[in-house]
């Protein structure tokens, strides 16, 4: 009986934590990680910072996210690889997005313009301007079309 | 208390314990799980609307049909370090239309543009009844508990009842067990170590007392006979002196040694007799009329025991017979005749009712018998030559043909009751 | 008359003796089965009491081998077992009757009696005693050879005297010989000397020269008179 009422005691503590650790949280951006720093100063160099966030999960952090002041948005996973470059209102710097995909989008077409490109384990994911999504594995040969 | 009515009592303690803990918990997780939810959207909302007022483009007007709302409104930099960070918040707003108010969920942040001026943005949008929320749980986790429950208890049981077959049998062969009564062998076979050494122990243990019962009944059966030869040496030696020319005083003292003699030797002898119907040595049966046998029984008793004045109430409403050993239906009536005849007062009643069934012989008392009357040696009042062998002879007897003898006291009268 | 006593207790077996030495009888004793068997290999007589439970043997062996050796001693077995089955087997076995132990000396020569009785005059079945006979196959009594009518209880008990004369009879031995065992807690005796008093004044008025005298209020006494 004693037992069952400390595993409940620790269940019940760890369940009160994780719904209070699960805030994000707004950082300076000084104090965001050197490769995020070092992505953002290559990428984006002289755009201003609107905020940054690092986002957490059960005390770990999952993740970052920059806003510029010009409306484009980085997000970063864990190991601050970047995962998702946002800029729905201009386009996607050409310095990140990988040589076959810009290839492939010049090629195929040629008016469009990148405002929007994922990444993760599995393919990569770009958004035109024109209303379409392309899907790419990571061998960056296309999968398929979304609109 | 039964085995299962306390094992499915505790179960259902545990169960509501732990059940209501779940409840909470699950409580707990679901409202977080949906504020996280919520949160994102914000989140992403307000992330959407950032990029939109930093990007210049048009804000969307309020109402969007969505329920969101925002406000943006510019802070000084001072404020915006001491709000920085994301804040979420439960809250109760007013819907249009509606005099209720609902509950919604915001989220205020700060960002700054190119110019540096700090803002901060007010995301609102409704969100679930907690109330409701709780209900639901609560009742979901009711019907849980008493579904659980019920399979658990049914599953339990069936188990229970599976698995403790054999205990049952067991119990039923033993409680039907009694020593010396040659009973069917115990049939429990079964694969579970512990129910399988159960029967062992209760089998050796039964055998043991079988032993013990069968040197006990030889005990008693030698050491009567083995006293029957020195007791007529003595009974014997006495007599001869009585033919001698004696003084009164002498003769009388004799006479007394002689009538405690006789008591030894038919104390013996009663014992004797019990042991040999305990060893079933009485095969012959007949049918015996027992209407017949007490009435060629009576008058003996009616005559030595005139000087009582009893009054005898015979009444014969049927015929009783029984197949049983002649001299064994003897003792049985004589016995309770000659119980009765001994325990009445002068003047008391006897009376004696013979019925297809049974045999009722009742007399006058003044308080009931101790119920241990049956058992040997046992003996309310001390009487007189009595060998306190009487009821258990006739118990015995009764035993051994099935046939069942009950004692009871009504209306200021001993009753015993023979029913075949 | 001869009697061999068999019983391997030697207290009981004097006792037996002595008290039939008293009624005339010549006594021979064996302690054991060998020398029983050696004595009725080589004499004759009249009754054998038996004990059968002897240290070497079982007394009903004895019993077949008088059978074998078509002897015509007349066998009373004594025993410690009042079991019918020991009972039935010495019967059939040829014995003349059964006494179970503990036994009254009286019992042991009236049960000689009428063995030897029965033995010795198949056709003239009388016990007789003063002027008194009693043929107890006809439940029939004379008095003087005159037919005297009794009670059914009355003869119980003159049958029972006569076949243990001058012996004193207790009262209790004597409910319990005509009423039965179960007579065995009474503690009034008047129905006796009711049942006496009549006997006497039949004896009496028959002419009898036999009494039935009390001894003390303890028991009675048959006698002759005079």
């Amino acid at each position: 009986m004693k037992k069952a009422i400390l595993v409940t005691l620790v269940t019940v503590t760890l369940f009160s934590c994780k719904a209070f650790a699960d805030e994000d949280k707004m950082v300076q951006f000084e104090a965001l990680p050197a490769q995020v720093k070092e992505f953002v100063n290559t990428h984006f160099k002289g755009v201003g910072v609107a905020y940054a966030k690092e986002e957490r999960e059960t005390f770990v952090v999952t993740g970052y996210e920059v806003m510029f002041t010009t409306g484009e948005k980085v997000e970063f996973d864990r190991t601050c690889a970047w995962e998702e470059v946002d800029c729905k209102y201009s386009a996607v710097p050409a310095s990140v997005i990988p040589a076959q995909i810009k290839d492939f989008v010049a090629q195929k077409h040629p008016d469009a313009k990148i405002v929007k490109i994922e990444r993760d384990r599995w393919d990569y994911e770009v958004e035109l301007n024109i209303g379409l999504e392309l899907k790419f594995d990571l061998q960056f040969n296309l999968i398929g079309y979304d609109s | 208390m039964k085995l299962i009515y306390q094992i499915t009592s505790r179960l259902s303690v545990v169960l509501l314990v732990l059940l209501a803990v779940w409840g909470v918990l699950f409580y707990v997780a679901m409202l977080d799980e949906v504020n996280d939810e919520i949160d994102e959207t914000l989140e992403e909302y307000a992330a959407q609307l950032i990029a939109r007022s930093l990007a210049g483009v048009e804000m969307p007007t309020e109402p969007d049909g969505t329920n969101n709302t925002y406000r943006i409104r510019p802070v000084s930099k001072n404020y915006a370090r001491e709000n920085k960070g994301i804040s979420h918040w439960d809250m109760m707003i007013s819907v249009p239309g509606s005099y209720e108010e609902e509950p919604a969920r915001g989220l205020t942040t700060i960002y700054k543009d190119d110019e540096g001026q700090y803002y901060e943005l007010m995301v609102i949008t409704p969100s679930i009844e907690k109330q409701d929320l709780m209900q639901a749980i609560l009742s979901w986790s009711i019907c849980l508990y008493v579904g659980l429950l019920l399979t658990i208890i049914l599953v339990h049981v069936w188990i229970y009842y599976g698995s403790m077959k054999p205990l049952h049998n067991l119990l039923r062969w033993f409680d039907d067990y009694t020593v010396g009564s040659r009973k069917e062998p115990l049939k429990n076979d079964t694969k579970v170590v512990e129910f399988s050494k159960l029967n062992e122990a209760v089998l050796r243990s039964t055998e043991r007392s079988e032993q013990l019962f069968e040197q006990q009944k030889q005990f008693i059966g030698n050491a009567s006979h083995e006293l029957q030869t020195p007791l007529a040496i003595c009974q014997n030696r006495l007599e001869m002196l009585l033919d001698t020319d004696l003084s009164e005083e002498q003769m009388g003292e004799i006479l007394k040694t002689t009538q405690t003699l006789k008591q030894i030797s038919r104390l013996n002898q009663s014992l004797l007799f019990l042991s040999k119907i305990d060893n079933r040595q009485f095969p012959e049966n007949s049918l015996v009329n027992f209407n017949a046998l007490i009435k060629t029984q009576l008058p003996d008793y009616s005559e030595a025991y005139a000087y009582k004045n009893i009054i005898l109430d015979l009444a014969e409403p049927g015929n009783l017979v029984i197949n049983m050993n002649e001299s064994l239906a003897l003792a049985l009536v004589v016995n309770l005749l000659k119980n009765a005849y001994v325990h009445t007062q002068a003047a008391g009643r006897i009376e004696i009712k013979i019925q297809d069934f049974g045999l009722t012989i009742a007399n006058n008392g003044d308080e009931p018998l101790d119920k241990r009357i049956f058992e040997r040696f046992f003996q309310g009042t001390k009487q007189k030559g009595s060998t306190g062998l009487g009821l258990a002879i006739v118990d015995a007897i009764c035993k051994m043909y099935g046939m069942e003898i009950t004692y009871s006291f009504e209306n200021r009268m001993h009753e015993f009751f023979l029913k075949k | 008359m001869k009697i061999l006593i068999v019983e391997d207790e030697p207290s009981l077996c004097e006792l037996m003796q002595r008290s039939l030495e008293k009624e005339r009888y010549v006594i021979e004793t064996a302690s054991d089965f060998v020398h029983a068997e050696e004595k009725l290999g080589v004499y004759d007589y009249d009754c054998v009491l038996l004990d059968i439970m002897l240290p070497d043997g079982n007394g009903l062996k004895l019993l077949e081998k008088l059978k074998q050796m078509r002897k015509r001693e007349s066998v009373i077995i004594i025993s410690a077992k009042d079991s019918l089955d020991d009972k039935v087997l010495g019967l059939d076995l040829g014995a003349d009757d059964y006494l179970a132990k503990p036994f009254h000396l009286a019992e042991l020569s009236a049960r000689i009696k009428s063995v030897l009785r029965r033995h010795n005059n198949q056709g003239d079945n009388f016990i007789t005693f003063g002027n008194i006979k009693v043929q107890p196959d006809k439940f029939q009594v004379w008095v003087a050879d005159r037919l005297l009518e009794l009670g059914r209880k009355e003869y119980d008990i003159l049958l029972f005297f006569m076949y243990r004369p001058n012996h004193l009879i207790n009262k209790e031995v004597l409910a319990e010989a005509v009423w039965g065992d179960n007579i065995d807690q009474v503690d009034n005796f008047d129905f006796i000397y009711a049942q006496i008093k009549n006997l006497r004044k039949k004896l009496k008025d028959a002419g009898s020269t036999v009494e039935i005298k009390a001894v003390y209020g303890f028991g009675y006494k048959m006698v002759l008179v005079g």
